[in-house]
């Protein structure tokens, strides 16, 4: 049996053996986004909702359905509130002018380089990793967002350093803050996700 | 050929918005309705294409099994979130707004896997004109707890039943009647 916490991410290794998780914490607060202001490649447009909509079949008719939306207090159709830190803010996988994402050398499971989901330049110093992934979000939701919106996404504050030995490594859960604005510049939400960044435990010292 | 008149055409469907909830109706301990979602393959795929997240893991066996301890591929965060969209949205009807989500992942929602999606009202509060509803949520899959946290629903009251509540970027809430 597995569980989430092997859920293997990318870009998690690295580290300095000088550097503690306390080392890490007195960051807390500093800014990691580089003052980059990221503005997405899209706004929000109807078919984004739909689709959105039609995989785990939501049915609220403020998602579908300009008029009920109107009627119920928003500006127009609105974002699916767990859709909000998601398609509405993203770059663009390839543009024209961008060399191909796919070579022609790369084997069948080649990971092809993604749009940038938020800004972000460096990190704080971390002690020595080799495994990382996923664990938690909290997020707040001011403005709605609606259609005809343009998400611009800023920060990546760090926000928790919390060192813990779990049952599969020892490390940290370190999570960040990013905030999202519509072209108002009204904020829409802000979102504190986290992540365990550690060392591996040998697989035979894992408890399943 | 006969070109479509579409000053006679059906554009738009006409749906039934469904009968409202409000916040005199919810006591703490009650269970919203639970979805259960059965995550196919196909489904997966569809989950990968909408939310463009793209890495193999959440939609190729191969590369799931070869990153780590995935037996198969599994549903990204934000897809996960997703499962708890519906059964919230759906439930907390056209007028209801949703102030706040909290997550934590424990298991992978593996393709295959039947998740089973509920909530419970954890609390009830009233302040500034808000009706605040906490909602403790849960993902089940096959094989234990795969999804834990809550969500926090502002719901209008049956003496002002069209309340929208709107939050400005320091958190205060305008309540506004239509």
């Amino acid at each position: 049996m597995t569980t989430s916490e092997e859920q293997p991410t990318q870009g998690r290794r690295g580290g300095d053996p000088d550097v503690t998780w306390e080392d890490t914490a007195s960051h807390i607060g500093e800014d990691y986004s580089g003052g980059i202001i990221m503005v997405a490649d899209e706004r929000v447009d109807p078919s984004m909702i739909t689709r959105y909509c039609e995989v785990a079949e939501i049915s609220n008719l403020t998602y579908w359905d300009e008029d009920v939306a109107r009627m119920a207090g928003f500006r127009g159709q609105v974002v699916p509130w767990a859709m909000v830190k998601e398609v509405p803010t993203y770059s663009g996988l390839w543009r024209p002018g961008e060399d191909t994402r796919f070579p022609l050398d790369a084997d069948i499971d080649f990971q092809s380089q993604l749009a940038a989901r938020q800004p972000s330049v460096g990190a704080p110093p971390t002690p020595v990793t080799n495994a990382g992934f996923f664990t938690d979000m909290t997020i707040e939701f001011f403005e709605p967002i609606c259609v005809g919106d343009r998400i611009t996404s800023m920060g990546k504050q760090l926000h928790h350093v919390t060192p813990r030995e779990t049952r599969v490594g020892i490390g940290a859960f370190v999570g960040y803050t990013t905030s999202y604005f519509n072209q108002q510049g009204d904020v829409v939400a802000k979102a504190t996700q986290g992540g365990y960044s550690f060392v591996r435990k040998a697989e035979s010292e894992i408890v399943r | 050929m006969v070109a479509p008149n579409y000053n006679t055409a059906v554009h738009r469907p006409h749906w039934t918005i469904p009968p409202q909830i409000y916040f005199e109706q919810i006591n703490v301990g009650d269970e919203i309705p639970s979805v259960d979602y059965n995550l196919t393959v196909q489904r997966m795929i569809m989950f990968v294409g909408v939310t463009r997240n793209f890495p193999g893991l959440h939609h190729n066996d191969r590369v799931a099994q070869n990153n780590g301890a995935a037996p198969n591929m599994f549903l990204q965060n934000n897809s996960c979130l997703m499962l708890w969209e519906r059964v919230v949205s759906d439930w907390m009807g056209v007028y209801g707004r949703v102030r706040s989500a909290s997550f934590r992942i424990t298991e992978f929602h593996l393709a295959g896997d039947i998740i089973h999606v509920g909530g419970t009202v954890a609390n009830k509060t009233q302040e500034n004109g808000l009706n605040l509803v906490e909602v403790t949520m849960e993902s089940k899959t096959p094989r234990r707890t795969g999804m834990t946290g809550n969500v926090i629903v502002a719901l209008p009251s049956l003496q002002y039943p069209t309340t929208t509540p709107m939050w400005d970027r320091y958190g205060q809430a305008t309540v506004v009647c239509q």
